[in-house]
């Protein structure tokens, strides 16, 4: 048998020309089962109902999950309008309170020095006019301020001359002061205590103050007492500065008033003219109102002199004590700095410690105009003791019990102690 | 070439129309095989008339097939049923790049090679199903006339010969007669070449032929027509 005939006999047998399919076709076979069918047809029907029922259930999950983040949106917004006023109202409280708290604390720090500054210098004043002694507590920082003094007698003259220099800057300073006046209570705060000093510079300065007020003002009290022969201050001076201690054309500090006291003791009995107390600034000396100068050698004149001796101390004592912690701080720079600051504190305290004291005389501080009315008096205890401060109360209830002994007050008056 | 008609064709199923089926969709004269496709989108889209329209037109020809593969019928009925639900399952799958009858027979295909290889490895022999076709054949010396008993040989002959045929080359040829399919599709079907499909069928009309030789010194007509 060729190929060729084979491949006759496939041509033949595809084109259907063969008894092949013939033969095939006589083949018996069986017919489907009808249950078969039956079973096929039912498993495609099922099948569809199947695959409908999953589209459906397809379609309900897909609107489900498409609506569960609108029903979680709708849970949040009614979460938030429900929740959101209370929180609102309870946020706003929170928020006002801790503004008052905040501003409360504020303000109860800021009231308290300015009470003590302007009640101290003033109050002390009163308390040395109604009981001359100084008490401890002024009496304190001067022996405080010996020691140092003391320790820095052999440095006296190098410390005079610096004295002299800061005093020139101090001037320069307290003519932008007065151009330009702050209250005091920033400027103290403001300005970094000297932690090189032996004492807190804050609390001599603050203690000088008020002992130098309280002298100005016995001073100017015990001058007012006095006779006609007062001598003016441009005078005493004169004399002053005829006598060479003073050179012409400088007001006096307290060291200068000592060495030319010390330079006036030479001789057996001179007459020592000394000034009371002297502008801070040459420029506003002449437009302030005249100091009273005192003549010492008369028994009179005993314990102002002795005051403006202690203050011409303290003022040394100052001095020295900063120029003493500067030298044994010269390593640090930073003690310089704080020295620097500590002498500018100084002498401004020193400065404005001579301001109240020369104006106190032509205008009444407010501490005198709340004194002179009984009711402004009450209400100021009132608020010291509502700040907390007792003691400062106590002894103002002290003195308005003094001062009005027959004054009506409540007796549940908070002014009460 | 390829003009020979499917059996399913030739016998006009006419099963379908007594079961009162749409005989304009069951019409076994109007199988286009581009409906076939169609029908199978339609079912995929869920419609069941469309599926029940497919069903019709093929459940005979593959129900033979798949008895020409394996003659146990129990097996059949399972290879047609397991045949049916893996169509039903994968219609999701189905995309028109071939014909419908090539995706239902391989399906079935696979299915029977499947059945193949467990039968083997339950060694069970396919001379079971040899004998199972030669008790299902004609007798020989049945009381007829000389010339039906002739034609009654030769038919038990030939599917003799179809049933011990190879596998391989019993499959192209039943699914030539079945479905008639080109060789090309044939080796779509089969997973192999259309030369090898070819050289397949070469293989069992050389054997159908040589079964059939024996009845030539009678009739060399016939001889000349095989």
């Amino acid at each position: 048998m060729s190929n060729a005939f084979e491949d006759k006999m496939v041509s033949d047998y595809l084109d259907g020309n063969s008894q092949f399919s013939k033969r095939y076709r006589a083949i018996n076979a069986d017919d489907v089962p009808a249950d078969m069918d039956a079973a096929i047809l039912a498993q495609a029907n099922a099948a569809t109902a199947a695959s409908n029922v999953a589209k459906d259930s397809n379609v309900v999950s897909i609107n489900s999950a498409a609506k569960e983040p609108e029903v979680a949106r709708h849970k949040s917004l009614a979460f938030w309008t429900r929740l959101g006023a209370p929180m609102a109202i309870a946020a706003s409280f929170v928020l006002v309170v801790s503004i008052m708290f905040d501003s409360g604390v504020r303000e109860s720090k800021l009231s308290a020095p300015s009470y003590q500054e302007a009640a101290g210098p003033a109050q002390d004043a009163v308390q040395s006019n109604s009981e001359p002694k100084r008490d401890n507590t002024t009496a304190g920082p001067a022996e405080a301020l010996a020691e140092p003094v003391a320790t820095a007698s052999m440095e006296q003259s190098r410390n005079d001359a610096i004295a002299e220099r800061e005093k020139s800057q101090t001037e320069k300073r307290v003519a932008q002061t007065d151009a330009a006046p702050q209250p005091r209570m920033f400027e103290e705060k403001a300005q970094a205590p000297v932690a090189a000093q032996a004492f807190p510079a804050d609390k001599a300065v603050t203690q000088s103050d008020e002992r130098l007020g309280a002298i100005k003002k016995e001073t100017s009290q015990e001058l007012a007492k006095l006779s006609p022969s007062t001598v003016p201050s441009a005078e005493a001076s004169r004399q002053l500065t005829n006598t060479g201690a003073v050179s012409p054309g400088n007001e006096l500090n307290g060291v200068e008033v000592q060495r030319a006291r010390r330079a006036q003791a030479q001789p057996a009995t001179p007459p020592i003219t000394i000034v009371a107390e002297a502008p801070p600034a040459p420029s506003a000396s002449s437009a302030r109102a005249p100091v009273p100068s005192l003549r010492t050698g008369s028994g009179d004149f005993s314990r102002a002199s002795q005051s403006l001796q202690d203050r011409d101390e303290m003022r040394s004592a100052n001095a020295r004590a900063s120029t003493t912690a500067t030298s044994r701080s010269n390593a640090a720079s930073a003690a310089s700095t704080a020295e620097k600051k500590a002498t500018e504190k100084t002498k401004v305290a020193d400065v404005n410690a001579a301001k109240p004291a020369s104006a106190a005389p032509a205008q009444p501080t407010v501490k005198q105009l709340r004194e002179a009315d009984a009711g402004k008096w009450l209400i100021y205890i009132r608020g010291l003791r509502m700040t907390g401060k007792e003691l400062a109360a106590d002894r103002e209830w002290d003195r308005f019990v003094k001062a009005y002994p027959d004054y009506d007050v409540a007796p549940d008056d908070r002014a009460r102690p | 070439m390829d003009s020979m008609q499917p059996v399913a064709a030739v016998r006009g199923e006419a099963t379908l129309n007594e079961a009162g089926f749409d005989r304009e969709l069951a019409s076994p004269t109007a199988p286009a095989k581009s409906d076939d496709s169609e029908l199978m989108i339609r079912y995929r889209n869920g419609d069941t008339k469309a599926f029940e329209i497919l069903y019709l037109r093929h459940k005979g020809a593959l129900y033979r097939y798949l008895q020409r593969m394996c003659r146990n019928k129990e097996a059949v009925n399972d290879l047609f049923q397991e045949s049916w639900s893996k169509l039903i399952a994968s219609r999701a799958r189905y995309e028109p790049r071939a014909q419908f009858t090539t995706f239902l027979f391989h399906i079935a295909h696979n299915c029977a090679v499947d059945y193949f290889r467990r039968a083997e490895r339950q060694h069970i022999g396919r001379t079971d199903d040899v004998d199972d076709l030669q008790e299902r054949l004609p007798s020989a010396e049945s009381d007829r006339p000389d010339s039906q008993a002739a034609e009654a040989e030769l038919q038990a002959a030939f599917a003799q010969a179809l049933a011990t045929l190879p596998e391989e080359q019993r499959n192209v040829f039943v699914l030539r007669e079945e479905t008639g399919m080109s060789l090309e599709e044939i080796g779509q079907v089969t997973g192999v070449t259309m030369e090898t499909a070819k050289s397949r069928l070469r293989y069992a009309l050389n054997k159908l032929r040589s079964a059939l030789k024996q009845f030539e010194p009678r009739d060399h007509t016939a001889s000349k027509t095989l």
